[in-house]
């Protein structure tokens, strides 16, 4: 049996919209609508989806920096919403981020050999002495050169930021990384510099990942296990190569199929997904992909399907394909 | 249609002057559609902004922009304006910061109709109606009374486009129409770009750092690096036999739909700050092929075979210096 590190489950959390009447009925944005999924240890665990699906939201419960208004989110078998704080923190610990955007996440002020060695400082770890060393290792790990120490972040490509920040992530030797649209806002010929030192670092450190992407192609090249999601729900979840090869949902399939391909005119075996998502406020009855699946049926517009298995791992939320 | 000749653009900055643009060469046939792909920062925008005098003021142009047989560069201000509103539009990444916020959808269409053509208020409404259902806007009726925000960012561009037909241009440029779009909401918009370019004959000059999006939609495309056009011709041979070894970079750097494995191959280093370009060919430091012949100056663009042109000492195909 793999070891679980997260179990994410029946996780719902909704946020309460302001409303401009005062006795109107309290309206609400459900940006995750019952999502369980585990994400076992040493795996490189993909998310995928389009903008508001959930994604950045499921990553912050699993953080435990939001919480859920229903279910629980197990870290090493422990439920982090029921712990001290001193527990807390040393286990928070073992769980590290990185976003989107390396500037805004690092102080403009300080050279980043100091930002590295700050959570060393926090958390008091190793002998102060060491801690410089430690942090030269860290920069030799993520690549960088030993004259980045005294560097400020403006001085950097956001290539280099965004090692500086994997870099701050890793010197508290985690067992979590979960990475939001970590090279979005990366050069094109920067991205796969970054990519191959993430697959480097989850090979050498044997590093659970949780890697949060729009990007398919790069999904598709380093994740061992996706789960699509839409509007608050997975759709479906299996093993990269087994997704790709033998997608089931029609959501993903037309999500996969969107994907430009670097073939010219290819684009023949397109499915074109008409309309937009429903708006995550009002969600109609049934299932959330019903408005803009062409395969839909007067079933699908009653009730909403349940992410079945299918065998060997692969689910999938779609009458269509599961019959229940 | 459109020749553009050595065009070349300075910012000032802080008192220094700063070249963007170092001399770009652009020809577009009538009814053709043109790709301009890059990095973040190449000069993409600013050669389009350029040929449509819309850059900032900052902004020092020379060289040639012939269009119909004048040099849109030596029209007066008054003569430009009209050649925007009639002949070339230009849509944005971003379309909502282009619309009206307090106007509803249909006063902004109608008032571009009303300054191309003399008609009733009615007349007007009926063609606003037609241009919306020709980008495929469903409920065109209800939908010219809402607002911009009201829309989402699929709908807004193909708003966006809609404005941009009803002042029938023969040029459309289009500067990254769906960055900031899901990948299947994308899909839509490029489809409908293609289905216009078909069916009105208008031209199309397509940005987008994306390659696939260069592979699916255009016929020739031109690839810029650090204000310079490093390689330009028909987007079949380019994908396959990539000639400048940036454009070779790039495609290796990108991972495959179709499953190779194995690590990316990245492109070392990152893309120059416009005031710190190097001596030499402005690829050179990021260069595997480099020699000192590279360091004379930058190469020129010369033919490879047929229309496919490249700029490089030492292309990955063809020689350097036939005719320039
Ligand atoms: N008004 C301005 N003043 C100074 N520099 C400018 C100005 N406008 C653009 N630039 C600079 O010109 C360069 C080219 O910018 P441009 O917007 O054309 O890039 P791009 O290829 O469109 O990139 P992106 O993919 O990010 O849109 C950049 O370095 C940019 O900072
Ligand atoms: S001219 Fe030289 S440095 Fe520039 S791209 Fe060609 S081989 Fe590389
Ligand atoms: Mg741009």
């Amino acid at each position: 049996m793999r070891e679980k590190l997260v179990e994410a489950k029946g996780l719902y959390k909704q946020y309460a919209l302001k409303s401009d009447k005062l006795f109107a009925k309290r309206r609400y944005l459900k940006a995750v609508d019952g999502v369980t999924f585990d994400i076992y240890k040493g795996e490189f665990f993909g998310v995928v989806g389009e903008s508001g699906c959930g994604k950045s939201t499921t990553a912050k419960l699993i953080l435990d920096m939001e919480h859920p208004t229903k279910g629980t989110v197990l870290f090493k078998g422990r439920d982090m919403s029921t712990l001290k704080p001193k527990e807390w923190r040393a286990i928070r610990l073992d769980m590290q981020m990185i976003f989107q955007d390396p500037l805004g996440a690092l102080d403009p002020y300080m050279c980043v050999g100091k930002q590295i060695m700050e959570p060393l400082e926090i958390h008091n770890i190793g002998d102060p002495k060491d801690r410089k060393q430690m942090v030269l290792d860290m920069l030799a790990a993520v690549s960088l050169k030993p004259i980045f120490y005294d560097r400020y972040p403006h001085e950097l490509s956001g290539g280099q930021r965004q090692r500086i920040v994997l870099a701050r992530a890793l010197i508290v030797k985690p067992q979590l990384l979960v990475c939001d649209e970590p090279i979005s806002a990366l050069d094109v010929s920067i991205q796969a510099q970054v990519v191959n030192l993430f697959k480097r670092i989850h090979k050498e450190l044997n590093l659970t990942f949780m890697f949060i992407s729009h990007d398919l192609r790069i999904v598709k090249h380093v994740c061992d296990r996706i789960i699509v999601m839409y509007l608050g729900r997975v759709v479906e979840e299996a093993e990269s190569d087994e997704l790709f090869a033998n997608t089931l949902h029609p959501y993903s399939q037309a999500l996969i199929s969107a994907v430009p391909s670097l073939t010219p005119d290819a684009q023949a075996k397109r499915i074109m997904l008409h309309g937009d998502p429903p708006n995550p406020i009002d969600l109609p009855k049934g299932c959330r992909f019903a408005s803009r699946c062409s395969k839909c049926t007067p079933r699908c517009l009653e009730s909403e399907p349940e992410l079945v298995d299918m065998g060997n791992g692969h689910k999938v939320a779609c009458f269509l394909v599961t019959g229940k | 249609m459109l020749h553009v000749k050595n065009l070349k653009v300075d910012f000032e900055v802080d008192g220094r002057r700063i070249r963007i643009l170092h001399g770009v060469d652009l020809d577009l046939e009538e009814g053709e559609t043109l790709g301009l792909v890059g990095e973040s920062g190449c000069g993409k925008s600013v050669t389009c902004s350029a040929i449509l005098r819309i850059l900032a003021d900052n902004a020092t142009v020379t060289g040639e922009v012939m269009y119909d047989g004048t040099d849109l560069l030596k029209l007066p201000a008054s003569k430009m304006e009209e050649i925007r509103g009639k002949d070339i539009t230009m849509i944005f990444q971003d379309p909502v910061v282009y619309m009206n916020p307090v106007k509803t959808i249909g006063n902004q269409i109608t008032e571009v109709i009303h300054l191309h053509e003399k008609c009733s208020q009615a007349e007007a409404d009926k063609k606003a109606i037609d241009l919306l259902t020709q980008v495929g806007i469903p409920h065109p009726e209800t939908r010219l009374k809402y607002y911009p925000h009201q829309l989402s960012g699929g709908l807004c561009q193909r708003v966006m486009i809609a404005m941009a037909l009803a002042c029938k241009p023969k040029l459309l440029m289009a500067d990254e129409p769906t960055t900031a779009l899901d990948v299947t909401v994308q899909a839509q918009i490029l489809d409908l770009l293609r289905s216009l370019n078909k069916k009105l004959g208008m031209a199309t000059i397509l940005v987008t750092h994306d390659l696939g999006v260069i592979a699916e939609n255009v016929k020739r495309v031109m690839v810029m690096y650090a204000g310079v056009v490093v390689e330009e011709g028909p987007v079949d041979i380019i994908f396959k036999k990539p000639a400048h070894p940036y454009t070779e970079g790039l495609l290796n750097s990108l991972p495959k739909m179709d499953g190779q494995e194995g690590d990316l191959i990245p492109i070392e280093g990152s893309v120059p700050a416009p005031d710190k370009r190097p001596a030499g060919c402005c690829f050179g430091p990021r260069c595997k092929y480099m020699t000192d012949e590279c360091l004379k100056g930058q190469p020129k663009l010369t033919t490879i075979n047929g229309t496919h042109r490249c700029a490089c000492f030492h292309p990955v195909h063809g020689t350097y210096g036939g005719e320039a």
